[in-house]
């Protein structure tokens, strides 16, 4: 994995568009605070959801409301988040690739997306007026821990590797 | 005067001991972060619906009662928070443009905020009814987005015009 990995770096390095992001000092975080306002809207779409599960906030609105509302938001932000995220790849290949908590934030990240697709289907599909189950509170929960979860580990690559 | 408070703030108990232990900064900026996003992503819910761009059959003021309780919660974490990162550099941060021009975009979302609710909801202007609303609070919602966007992009240049400590 590391030897495979340490080729793709390799390769980066050698990309003209490397060295122009590298260069230009703005570019990696301006795609940052595009990456964060990305985050924010995954995030607060997650966190929202689980609020509604709990009854704790938007109760004008079903479960199956908020959910249709977040679900293009949240796939287009997912969309912007891997476009950033390679950009970060190319402007900073070694500190990426080569980090374990890089690893396990993508490890997260497709549980997590796994999971956050599966309640939405299920939420989307449900009726308006149905309240929502113990288990998908627990699963709307679960999606917003993991999603801390994935910040963390974010936040954490600029620290640890 | 300013340098007196700043030295005492970078020699506080807190002050050194974010800026001396190995995980203390790192952890306090990865709440400081969550923090925002939450700030950002629900006041960008209720922007939205001011804007007439989305949730337009959610009654405004509702919307506000349901969704601006969790952006205080989130705006006091990342106050401390941002305090705590603060005391591990203060003339660090004190000097910096990024931050200093942060500072200023936070008191100017705080205005905007505040016009908002002194001239156009207390004044009853805006209906708590579906449909779109009165232009000062289409102007309120733009403001309010762009003025946090530039906040994240200002909190993200920091890390990149300064050490942390």
């Amino acid at each position: 994995m590391d030897e495979l990995l340490q080729g793709v770096v390799n390769w980066i390095d050698t990309l003209s568009v490397h060295a122009t992001i590298r260069d230009a000092g703005w570019v990696v975080p301006a795609v940052q605070s595009i990456h964060i306002a990305c985050v924010a809207l995954v995030f607060t779409g997650a966190l929202i959801v689980a609020l509604r599960g709990l009854e704790l906030a938007g109760g004008h609105w079903s479960l199956a409301r908020w959910s249709r509302y977040f679900h293009g938001s949240t796939m287009a932000a997912l969309w912007v988040l891997l476009a950033t995220g390679l950009v970060m790849i190319v402007a900073e290949p070694e500190r990426e690739l080569m980090n374990w908590i890089f690893r396990t934030k993508m490890l997260l990240v497709v549980v997590t997306l796994l999971i956050t697709i599966a309640l939405g289907r299920r939420l989307r599909q449900r009726g308006a007026d149905r309240p929502a189950g113990g288990g998908v509170r627990l699963v709307a929960l679960l999606v917003v821990l993991l999603w801390i979860g994935v910040a963390m580990a974010g936040r954490w690559i600029a620290y640890a590797g | 005067m300013i340098e007196t408070l700043l030295d005492a703030i970078g020699q506080s108990a807190v002050g050194t001991f974010i800026a001396e232990n190995a995980v203390a900064f790192p952890w306090i900026e990865v709440a400081h972060v969550l923090s925002i996003v939450v700030v950002f992503g629900s006041i960008l819910l209720v922007d939205l619906r001011l804007m007439g761009v989305a949730g337009r059959d959610y009654p405004p003021l509702a919307l506000s009662r349901t969704i601006l309780p969790i952006t205080w919660t989130a705006f006091v974490c990342a106050a401390i928070t941002g305090a705590l990162l603060f005391t591990s550099n203060p003339y660090g941060y004190f000097e910096n443009t990024a931050f200093r021009a942060k500072m200023l975009l936070l008191v100017l979302a705080g205005l905007n905020m505040l016009v908002f609710h002194l001239l156009t909801m207390r004044g009853g202007r805006v209906n708590d009814g579906p449909g779109p609303l009165p232009v000062g609070a289409r102007v309120a919602g733009l403001l309010s987005v762009s003025l946090w966007l530039a906040v994240i992009a200002c909190g993200r240049w920091i890390g990149f015009t300064m050490a942390p400590f």
